[in-house]
């Protein structure tokens, strides 16, 4: 392990997953925490609770489709929804660098108001600090959130279940790069952050679906490895399956990126029983497609079959995507 | 589709760094007849950057009123103590050449310096840059050369004994500018064919056939699969611009030493951009981390995974050598997408 923290470790990748697994799970051990799914299930009330949080630190805070307000309920909600939880309450707390244009906190607390009226839930406690110019950047913000579970969800996978994705990939990765880079190149490249409540409550009518999760740092390749890293499954994917919007496509070639490494923020991936896959694909609207399965054939592998028919394997995200030189 | 087979063993160079990322990605090496090597060559332009330069500008960034730019992969490469231009506060990510002219537009008590890094493909966006500096009087902009010409390179791996490359996959994105033309060396002096190829996977695919066949009639020559980018005689503008600002000179290659003619200055109307003459800038030198084989697997010799740090210390996160940093280089290529 590396002597010092690295960015690398907060990409969502390997280090990330090292950090995780070598530090913090062996030193706070419980069956919540242990399962490492992106909310907890917590035993011992009326009902089971799902209980996840999230930190915020987009840079720029505003992006096209979205702002770091949008997100921080966005994410926070969407984790719980993942776990099986119908999300109910949240708690905001903000860490704002002094200097910072009132205005603009208007303007990300409104958009927190919005996008919690749409998930029908209540933000009901806080916190607010502020440290000195120049030793933050602008505003971070943390939530953490409280739901009910009405969904059990394990990894009760067989062979042959489907794999679904709700919707095209890459999208906010790449739309973030276009804003923190700058990059002027006409379009109309929006991130894809958006609630997941509806599309998780249409998935929990299956009696077929088996995990959700949704692909956020590390992209659609690290989030299907975590699906199978700690079962004794694998997992094939089809590259003419993927679905990826013209837009995120070319930014990609154009600057070297590989889109199953960009996160998504408002994209579900469900693996469900092959023969309820289709009728959930077309529930979940005309962009979800099947884009692989689950087998026994390599355990604990995620391989990609390529459009001239080769197979290679996949690995976690490592390091940072950089743009290319040329 | 199906490839013809090889009269005998053969081993194809593809010189281009996203080559060699198009061939990892989609698999191709899995395609190919049995008899069919394919080797990545020195065309991964950050991985021919001797690590001495890294430290040059490692130790410039230490003047607060200089801002250091250049392009992505370049950042992430380590220099000789391993530390790296990405984590310095005055070091700015470039997408195009053309950034630096508004760094320094943006910044007039700063002095801009960019590094220009890349081979015939990347030289005429950093001709124009100098050309703009010019006319528009910048006194606070220099450029540093480390462009690099691809003929010296491929001729000094064909006059190595020790190597054995029967023919070459000729990257596109050069032969944009240079055209075939630029190629024709290979048959004519050296009796290799060469096909100039995009980077879609059935470019590739489709190039290295016409290889196969070329080498069984014996009959080599220069194709291109990649006409609807390439011409005959490449893009005169931008030939006129390399020649406009850059004359050759000898250059030092990580892997290859120093070969004649193999790289790029400005020329002596474009002098006072030169951040070498302004810096007082010693020759580079090419300091390898120990045990480090990218020198070796730049030129073919080796592969990644007869390298004893692959995977073991050089990894992506963690990288040792240039073959491991950019993006674009074997090693990184090996690791991300081939088989334990």
């Amino acid at each position: 392990m590396k002597k010092n923290i690295t960015l690398d470790h907060g990409s969502g990748g390997q280090l990330t997953s090292q950090l995780i697994e070598q530090e913090i799970v062996p030193r706070f051990q419980n069956p919540s925490l242990n399962e490492l799914k992106d909310a907890a299930i917590l035993p011992g009330f009326d009902q089971e609770l799902v209980f996840s949080t999230d930190s915020f630190v987009v840079d720029p805070w505003k992006f096209p489709g979205g702002d770091i307000g949008k997100l921080a309920v966005c994410g926070t909600v969407n984790d719980i929804c993942m776990a099986g939880g119908l999300p109910r309450y949240l708690s905001c707390s903000l860490i704002l660098e002094e200097g910072f244009p009132l205005c603009d906190l208007k303007t990300i607390l409104d958009s927190m108001k919005e996008t919690a009226q749409q998930a029908n839930i209540s933000i009901v406690t806080g916190d607010t600090k502020v440290i000195e110019h120049q030793k933050g950047n602008q505003i971070w913000i943390n939530t953490a959130g409280i739901g009910t579970k009405i969904k059990t969800l394990d990894y009760q996978y067989q062979e042959g279940d489907a794999v679904i994705l709700s919707g095209s990939m890459a999208r906010h990765g790449a739309s973030i790069f276009m804003a923190r880079e700058d990059i002027q190149l006409d379009g109309n490249l929006t991130s894809d952050c958006a609630l997941l409540t509806s599309l998780a409550q249409t998935a929990f009518s299956f009696s077929g679906l088996r995990i959700l999760r949704d692909p956020t740092r590390g992209g659609v390749a690290t989030t299907c490895l975590e699906l199978i890293e700690h079962t004794s499954w694998g997992m094939e994917l089809e590259e003419k399956k993927l679905p990826i919007d013209s837009d995120v496509q070319t930014l990609c070639d154009l600057l070297g990126f590989d889109p199953l490494y960009l996160a998504c923020e408002g994209r579900m991936l469900a693996v469900i029983d092959q023969n309820q896959a289709n009728e959930l694909c077309r529930s979940l609207g005309p962009k979800a497609k099947i884009i692989g399965k689950i087998t026994k054939d390599h355990p604990k592998k995620l391989t990609l079959k390529t459009k001239i028919g080769a197979t290679r394997n996949l690995r976690k995200l490592s390091g940072q995507p950089l743009p290319r030189i040329c | 589709m199906r490839f013809s087979k090889p009269k005998r063993p053969i081993t194809l160079m593809e010189i281009c760094g996203t080559h060699t990322m198009a061939i990892a990605k989609s698999g191709i090496k899995s395609l190919l007849p049995k008899e069919v090597k394919l080797i990545s060559g020195p065309g991964c332009p950050v991985c021919v950057t001797p690590s001495s330069a890294i430290d040059m500008a490692l130790e410039l960034t230490k003047d607060p009123d200089l801002i250091v730019c250049s392009y992505g992969d370049l950042l992430r490469i380590p220099g000789s103590q391993h530390e790296t231009l990405r984590n310095r506060a005055n070091v700015r990510l470039c997408l195009s050449p053309m950034d630096a002219i508004e760094l320094a537009f943006k910044n007039p008590e700063k002095t801009i310096l960019f590094m220009g890094v890349g081979f015939e493909t990347t030289a005429p966006g950093s001709a124009i840059l100098i050309q703009e500096a010019r006319r528009n009087k910048l006194t606070n902009f220099y450029f540093y050369s480390l462009l690099k010409r691809t003929e010296p390179a491929i001729c000094a791996l064909l006059e190595n004994e020790k190597t054995q490359i029967d023919g070459f996959l000729c990257p596109g994105h050069v032969a944009v500018i240079l055209g075939e033309k630029g190629f024709e060396f290979l048959p004519e002096k050296y009796h290799r064919p060469g096909v100039i190829s995009g980077f879609e996977p059935e470019d590739i695919l489709v190039s290295i056939e016409a290889l196969i066949q070329m080498i069984n009639q014996d009959q080599p020559q220069i194709l291109n699969t990649y006409d609807r980018l390439v011409q005959k005689a490449g893009n005169p503008i931008a030939q006129a611009q390399i020649e406009d600002v850059f004359e050759v000179e000898d250059s030092l290659w990580r892997g290859l030493g120093t070969l004649p003619n193999s790289g790029y200055r400005l020329k002596e109307k474009y002098q006072k951009f030169d951040a070498s003459l302004h810096f007082h800038l010693p020759p580079l030198e090419n300091k390898e981390p120990q045990n480090c084989q990218c020198a070796d697997i730049l030129c073919g010799k080796k592969e990644p995974s007869q390298c004893p740090l692959f995977k073991t210390v050089c990894t992506p996160q963690d990288p040792v050598g240039p073959c491991m940093v950019s993006s674009e280089g074997a090693c990184a290529a090996a690791y991300t997408f081939e088989d334990e």
